[in-house]
């Protein structure tokens, strides 16, 4: 029997799968970026609806620039509805699909990078969202980037049929989570009024305003233990929410 | 019954994408596999790169071998230097993200030592972009070599105790299988398949030979051989409904296991 070359850890010659011989190397998470405010931009509820209501949610984004410094993400709308019907009746697999949708939420991202462009405001890809966000938030106070996990080819085989299940909602969670984010802002065509909701009666009623995966996800997270999503076409509402006051709903975890 | 095309884009345009109606329309839409003549096999970080030649250089000769006759993708596994990163960053209070970022490093690595030792048989490493070109890959040189870590980076999800990722190389490498629609998924380790308990650790263990992933679920065994949340995946896998673990520390079991035969654990994603 030959012997592995180990390196000395807590962790060294386990399976990383037994529940109490991973415990001894638990610590708190702590908050990687604890001043940053994510907001998540609808694809089809805000950006393919036009400079109508684009633009005034562009405006607020601006005017918010010098008291926050925000990660904007953007969602996917019609085109990629529109590419998953073509991929689809081709017979492409979901990793395939989640590829070509997640172009449709970073073309998104383009185009309203460029309308805060003036600003000082770029688009980022996932890699130097991921990794150079600090540095880029250091320079300017916004960037913006693709609400798309890069799950791609790796998305998972969903329960029932083929749709990629991790998609803006669930992307803009995550990334808000791993980066400790003080407040996650979902911008969207409705809300549930000015109310505190909990995630798993949000989940019951069965009409979550978010993708019902991020309340699932809510249940794991760290640190985003409440969401806020507003509508996009109340004007103050985002700005109100970036703010902290009262504006639209909360989920809480 | 199939959906017609336009039911199907009707639902699209109209409805959420988590829509279960619309879920129902995509599911009876006939697939087509990218790579259904394809094996993947996935080469252990801890459990074989980690033993260095002895382990490593028998199961490249074998792979050479197999691929003479059948096209492969080799992944690879993370392994020591991935748990010292974990114990380190997890000990340091860092994310989940942080960690797989990391891990992912690591069977990068070990994909770039398999890929010196198959370089003068024409086997490629490819890596995020070039997967593009891997029909190229596979049809010049019968195998193609990745990285076996998921590229899932600051957007892995979080496990409910903890911040080890809970995808790692082995859901990587078997999301490879499924999204390409591979023929087979052979995981290649250092034991002879799946056991009750960690054969390495408790004397008592029993090999399992063949098991569902509902009964494997049902027996919640403390440890095991692949990484849980993978037969949650394979649950809901529509190409590669069962996967072998076998030892490559015993020769010829990689090729046998590649023509299908039985020589290790078969998990089923259903009876």
């Amino acid at each position: 029997m030959t012997t592995a070359k180990d390196v000395p850890s807590a962790l060294m010659r386990q399976t990383l799968l037994d529940r109490e011989l991973v415990k001894p190397v638990e610590r708190p998470v702590v908050r990687v970026l604890p001043w940053l405010t994510v907001v998540s931009i609808g694809g089809r509820a805000i950006i393919d609806r036009g400079r109508d209501v684009l633009l005034p949610v562009v405006d607020e984004l601006r005017a918010l620039l010098p008291e926050h410094r925000m990660l904007v993400l953007t969602g996917a709308g019609v085109r990629a509805r529109h590419v998953l019907g073509v991929g689809l009746d081709l017979g492409l697999p979901t990793g395939v699909l989640a590829s070509l949708a997640s172009v449709e939420s970073e073309q998104n991202g383009h185009l309203v990078a460029a309308l805060l462009a003036a600003e000082g405001v770029s688009y980022l890809p996932h890699g130097g969202t991921a990794h150079q966000l600090a540095v880029h938030l250091a320079a300017s106070r916004a960037v913006v980037s693709n609400a798309f996990p890069p799950y791609g080819l790796h998305e998972f085989p969903p329960a029932v049929g083929k749709i990629p299940v991790h998609r803006s909602d669930a992307g803009a969670f995550l990334l808000a989570d791993a980066y400790g984010a003080q407040r996650l802002v979902y911008v969207k065509d409705r809300d549930l009024g000015t109310a505190t909701i909990g995630a798993a009666e949000l989940r019951d009623r069965g009409d979550s305003p978010v993708d019902a995966l991020v309340l699932d996800l809510m249940a794991n997270a760290k640190h985003v233990r409440e969401i806020h999503v507003v509508n996009g076409r109340d004007r103050g509402a985002l700005s109100d929410a970036v703010n902290g006051k009262p504006a639209g709903t909360v989920i809480a975890a | 019954m199939t959906a017609t095309r336009e039911s199907l884009e009707t639902l699209l345009m109209e409805r959420a994408l988590s829509d279960p109606e619309l879920a129902a329309a995509t599911d009876t839409v006939p697939d087509r596999p990218i790579l259904p003549d394809v094996i993947v096999v996935k080469v252990g970080g801890q459990s074989l790169m980690d033993r260095g030649r002895e382990a490593v250089y028998p199961v490249v000769d074998e792979l050479v071998e197999v691929k003479r006759t059948h096209r492969l993708l080799i992944g690879t596994g993370g392994g020591t230097r991935a748990r010292h990163a974990y114990s380190l960053a997890a000990e340091l209070g860092l994310p989940t993200g942080v960690l797989s970022g990391i891990g992912a490093a690591v069977s990068g690595q070990n994909a770039q030592m398999l890929g010196y030792l198959m370089a003068r048989h024409g086997v490629p490493v490819v890596g995020g972009e070039a997967f593009s070109a891997l029909a190229l890959y596979l049809g010049e040189s019968g195998a193609a070599i990745f990285s076996g870590m998921p590229p899932y980076d600051m957007w892995q999800r979080v496990p409910a105790d903890g911040v080890i990722p809970p995808y790692r190389t082995d859901a990587g490498c078997y999301l490879v299988a499924e999204t390409y629609g591979c023929r087979r998924m052979i995981f290649i380790k250092d034991e002879d398949g799946l056991y009750t308990a960690n054969p390495k650790t408790d004397p008592s263990a029993t090999l399992i030979p063949e098991i569902t992933v509902d009964e494997l679920t049902a027996l919640d065994l403390p440890d095991l051989v692949v990484e849980r949340p993978l037969l949650e995946l394979m649950r809901h896998a529509r190409h590669v409904r069962e996967i072998q673990i076998v030892n490559g520390l015993r020769p010829g079991l990689v090729r046998r296991a590649v023509e299908g035969e039985h020589v290790g654990t078969i998990i089923r994603s259903g009876s």
